[in-house]
């Protein structure tokens, strides 16, 4: 279990200490990779992006919510600055596998709801992209969206009625 | 869209059950009779469960953390001596309990003031007001056992003797 004290002790330069928590929260950083890149390769980066960055900032942790909420958050916002930053080559990657998606066998409906979902999730801003991530595919609640984003809860409830009207509208034009 | 008799921010509430009954037995009772709301909520589900299906990690990946993954991350792990001095007087001076409101005010303004002449892109005002941020919130920081078990931090031992 991590506790203030393992957190404290990582704070002030100690890698045996990082090393638990890293131990037990890789699974839910590591899911989380997966879901925002889309792709091994890019989530192995994004992952490691995550722990780097959390070995520095660390200290911004104020102990007022739980440890795994803070980090939660932290980690998708890490994520979407990872992949602004480095758009141009996930897109690259991205499209390398789409060109291999499209050979004979790709006719599957499950390939192509996975090239139509990374378009239009690729087609909205990243904050809409973010709430979508957590409202429709994490299935968290308005609530939970509030305390992991810092949005105000009636915020959250605009911002996802706009990010789908973005997505249904992104939607229309790529299946039309 | 055509039906003007709920906002679409309305209908996608109904969609996530964020109404409450007497509202939603109202749009339920509404949809029954409009196919224009019907296939706008339809329409939005649908996307939802695309998402869902579409950005699903496979399990095999789930359950695959790369291996040397934190071989990787251990290599570019980096913090200087300087992060690491400052963060302990910060995690001090969040421990009101410990120091004196007035002296821990003091102190942190004596030792920000060290710094700040030293560190390169260091801002005294914004540390300042970020201490004592945490200083008037409710919680201490950091567990008892820390300062005690610590005597290495030359600012710890003055801290502790009540030199600062
Ligand atoms: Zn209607």
């Amino acid at each position: 279990m991590i506790n203030d004290k393992i957190i404290v002790a990582a704070a002030d330069g100690d890698r045996q200490a990082f090393s638990k928590i890293y131990e037990e929260f890789n699974d839910m950083v590591w899911g989380l990779a997966l879901k925002f890149t889309e792709n091994t390769q890019v989530a192995e980066d994004g992952a490691a992006e995550i722990f780097v960055k959390l070995y520095k900032k660390i200290d911004k942790f104020d102990f007022r919510s739980s440890f795994k909420t803070w980090l939660y958050r932290f980690s998708v916002n890490t994520l979407l600055n990872f992949l602004e930053k480095e758009k141009r080559r996930y897109t690259a990657r991205i499209s390398d596998e789409m060109a291999e998606e499209g050979s004979p066998q790709a006719a599957q409906k499950k390939t192509d709801d996975k090239v139509l979902v990374r378009t239009l999730l690729s087609r909205i801003k990243p904050g809409e992209r973010e709430i979508m991530i957590l409202r429709e595919i994490e299935g968290r609640s308005y609530k939970e969206i509030a305390e992991i984003t810092g949005m105000k809860l009636g915020t959250v409830k605009t911002n996802i009625y706009r990010a789908r009207e973005s997505l249904r509208k992104v939607y229309k034009e790529e299946t039309a | 869209m055509r039906c003007k008799k709920y906002s679409k921010k309305l209908l996608n509430r109904h969609i996530d059950n964020d109404l409450n009954e007497i509202k939603k037995a109202d749009i339920d009772k509404h949809l029954k009779s409009c196919a224009d709301c019907q296939s706008y909520i339809a329409e939005i589900k649908k996307i939802g469960v695309l998402l869902k299906t579409g950005l699903k990690p496979a399990r095999r990946d789930l359950n695959n953390i790369p291996e040397g993954l934190w071989e990787k991350i251990e290599t570019k792990l980096e913090i200087t001596d300087g992060d690491i001095h400052l963060r302990r007087v910060k995690f001090i001076t969040l421990r009101k309990l410990w120091v004196p409101l007035a002296a821990a005010a003091a102190a942190i303004i004596l030792i920000v003031g060290g710094l700040g002449r030293n560190g390169n892109e260091f801002n005294a005002d914004e540390y300042v007001s970020e201490q004592l941020d945490y200083i008037y919130g409710d919680k201490p920081m950091v567990s008892e056992n820390y300062l005690n078990e610590d005597s290495n931090g030359t600012v710890i031992d003055m801290v502790i003797k009540g030199e600062l």
